[in-house]
């Protein structure tokens, strides 16, 4: 059973804005489910939508198994962290986390017990009585997941919880958040522009853009398996390399930049048709193993990006410039020639025209 | 070549700056303060300087026990100043009361023609009790509202003004708080008791004091509302003893010691509030 369907759902605005097409999504339980994609794709709307905080246009919101499209977010089981917090600024932490409980008639002993449970599951005990405005974002960002939690809804809300945290915070609230989903096994519904942490935190994707669902799957798979270009490019950083180009008569491929390239295994390519080629950055590599296809190309190193454990190098390839990302091979120096090869099974095909991946 | 004040300069010079200005602000007050300790006489031949004369205490003691103002068919002016205060204090508490509910409802309710319902209070800025005076009395004096709380306050308390800027309160609040407020469960008039109002707090202070100020400072309505002298504001009575004084009954000094006594409970409001405000402009984060 899925843990939230969405049927036929969309969202039109007053004045004619769509914000959502019609939309048909079943979010499995207990799973961490990531809404990805630009701003404006749709996603926040989704989310909203689910929430009950926004009415949709057409289309019905199933909550395990119940109908809740009429309901008002109260009495969806569910609970939402925000990304500004939305933390009441004149109540105390334990007042914040309690409010929902005290407004739905729960006795104050289990209140007060709930409150003490979900505080320490966070870390948050000693701050109970503070003020949100004496709390560092960290730690405010965990009392609006503690909020959410001690009420134990059915299902889980993250609208860009992380989105204004610092970058080394944010690092560690992604593994916290994801860790506590795992513990707690709530349906999780958890929407961000970062594909970063879509990438790493998701059990199941779903890529939205122009207020309609592109590609959905498990993270691996849709980064492996991009539907079309903009997937391919808005999953992975640095993001896809494209080159565009022509099919040869020997099935080779004449890149628009220069160099040519063997495309073998795609049959399917007519000579003379125009073809988007993707390589990821790291499905370049240095130096010519032999025998492989692609295995002799020169590139010229322009600048070399260092990351710590790897090195991003910006090469000139022919026209066009790339992205690889090399080990901490030896010294490397701006302006040297390199032999690089391509892993053609990394290679991908997209139709120039629609964007659509060619298989 | 511009040359810098040093430190020290720019220091010295901004607190004369501030210096004079309150001056500026104070000199009336202490010429009214100065003038109340003469005796009417020495005020109008012009015998009044800087500083305190011999009558202070007689004058203060005559306008407190009443024994210099009866005489002039007055009221006690103790008695003014609890039915002022009375009268201010209903009406700051009754137009807070009355505009927190209506901006509460024209800022978070969808209802029919809504804009025209803000508009419609809004127009009643176009009409203050000085120009609707006389059907106001009528409708007043028909309802037996003369010497009463209720007829020198009721008029006055609708609020156009504090309906709008509490409702520039309320928009300043985030939506998400309003959102997660709906996610916890709270009903609207929870969400107002538990969120709107104490995220307020800071606008109802300042509200406080201007309210209360204008309600302290009304003359015309209370004029025309009140026939027995018993039910003088303070207000009234310095109108009728500058009246006096004019009159030829040289009795200034009584006026000057009865305009300072009133400024007494509005100082105490803004001191008591000043508090407040400033404590709700630097603790309160949205």
């Amino acid at each position: 059973m899925a843990g939230i369907e969405l049927g036929n759902v969309s969202k039109i605005y007053q004045g004619g804005v769509t914000a959502l097409k019609p939309t048909t999504l079943a979010i499995p339980e207990g799973a961490l489910t990531v809404l990805v994609g630009p701003s404006g794709c749709g996603k926040s709307t989704l989310l909203r939508i689910i929430a009950g905080l926004e009415t949709p246009t057409t289309g019905t919101v199933t909550i395990a198994g119940r109908d809740v499209t009429t309901l008002e977010p109260a009495d969806r089981d569910i609970a939402m962290v925000f990304q500004n917090y939305a933390l009441y600024p004149h109540m105390s932490v334990y007042d914040n986390m309690a409010y929902g409980l005290k407004n739905r008639g729960t006795p104050r002993a289990d209140i007060a017990a709930l409150v003490t449970e979900a505080a320490k599951m966070l870390g948050i005990e000693p701050l109970l009585q503070r003020k949100p405005r004496a709390l560092s974002g960290g730690q405010r960002q965990r009392v609006a997941m503690g909020r959410a939690i001690v009420r134990r809804p059915k299902v889980f809300l993250f609208d860009e919880p992380l989105s204004n945290l610092d970058a080394k915070l944010r690092g560690e609230m992604r593994v916290e958040i994801r860790t506590l989903q795992q513990r707690l096994g709530v349906t999780s519904v958890y929407v961000t522009h970062d594909q970063l942490e879509a990438m790493t935190m998701a059990d199941h994707l779903v890529v939205l853009r122009d207020g309609a669902i592109v590609q959905q799957g498990p993270p691996g798979q849709v980064y492996d398996e991009p539907e079309d270009v903009f997937v391919a490019g808005f999953l992975g950083a640095p993001p896809i390399n494209l080159l565009n180009g022509t099919v040869n008569h020997d099935a080779s491929f004449q890149l628009d930049c220069g160099p040519r390239v063997d495309l073998p295994g795609h049959s399917s390519l007519k000579p003379g048709q125009k073809v988007m080629l993707g390589i990821r950055a790291e499905a370049i590599g240095l130096g010519s193993p032999t025998p492989a296809p692609n295995a002799n190309q020169q590139a010229t190193l322009e600048l070399v990006e260092e990351l710590g454990p790897s090195r991003l190098l910006h090469l000139r390839f022919g026209t066009a410039k790339i992205i690889a990302m090399a080990g901490r091979e030896p010294t490397l120096r701006a302006g040297e020639r390199l032999a690089i090869h391509f892993e053609t099974k990394a290679l991908k095909l997209f139709d120039p025209a629609s964007g659509k991946a060619l298989r | 070549m511009v040359r810098r004040a040093t430190p020290a300069l720019r220091r010295a010079m901004s607190h004369v700056l501030l210096g004079a200005a309150a001056a500026v602000l104070i000199l009336p007050v202490w010429f009214a303060l100065v003038a109340s300790t003469y005796n009417g006489a020495d005020f109008l031949g012009g015998r009044v300087g800087m500083w305190f004369g011999q009558h202070g205490v007689a004058t203060y003691q005559a306008v407190i026990t009443g024994h210099g103002t009866i005489a002039m068919a007055l009221p006690n002016i103790g008695q003014a100043l609890i039915t002022s205060t009375i009268m201010a204090v209903l009406i700051t508490v009754g137009k807070i009361a009355i505009s927190l509910p209506s901006a509460f409802a024209v800022t978070y309710f969808e209802f029919p023609l809504r804009g025209l319902w803000f508009a419609l209070i809004f127009l009643t800025l176009l009409l203050p009790i000085e120009v609707r005076i006389v059907p106001t009395f009528q409708v007043a004096a028909n309802f037996h509202l003369l010497n009463s709380f209720t007829g020198l306050t009721l008029p006055l308390i609708a609020s156009a003004t504090a309906t709008f800027l509490f409702r520039q309160t309320f928009l300043s609040i985030p939506e998400e708080l309003t959102e997660a407020a709906r996610l916890d469960g709270a009903s609207p008039l929870q969400f107002f008791v538990d969120i709107v109002i104490p995220m307020s707090r800071t606008s109802i202070a300042a509200l406080t004091v201007i309210l209360f100020i204008y309600g302290w400072n009304q003359y015309l309505w209370p004029l025309l509302i009140t026939t027995k002298t018993s039910w003088s504001t303070i207000v009234m009575v310095i109108g009728r003893l500058s009246q006096t004084a004019a009159e030829g009954d040289p009795v200034w000094n009584y006026t000057m010691a009865t305009a300072l006594l009133a400024l007494v409970p509005p100082v105490f409001v803004v001191v008591a509030m000043q508090r407040l405000f400033v404590r709700g402009l630097t603790e309160t984060e949205k």
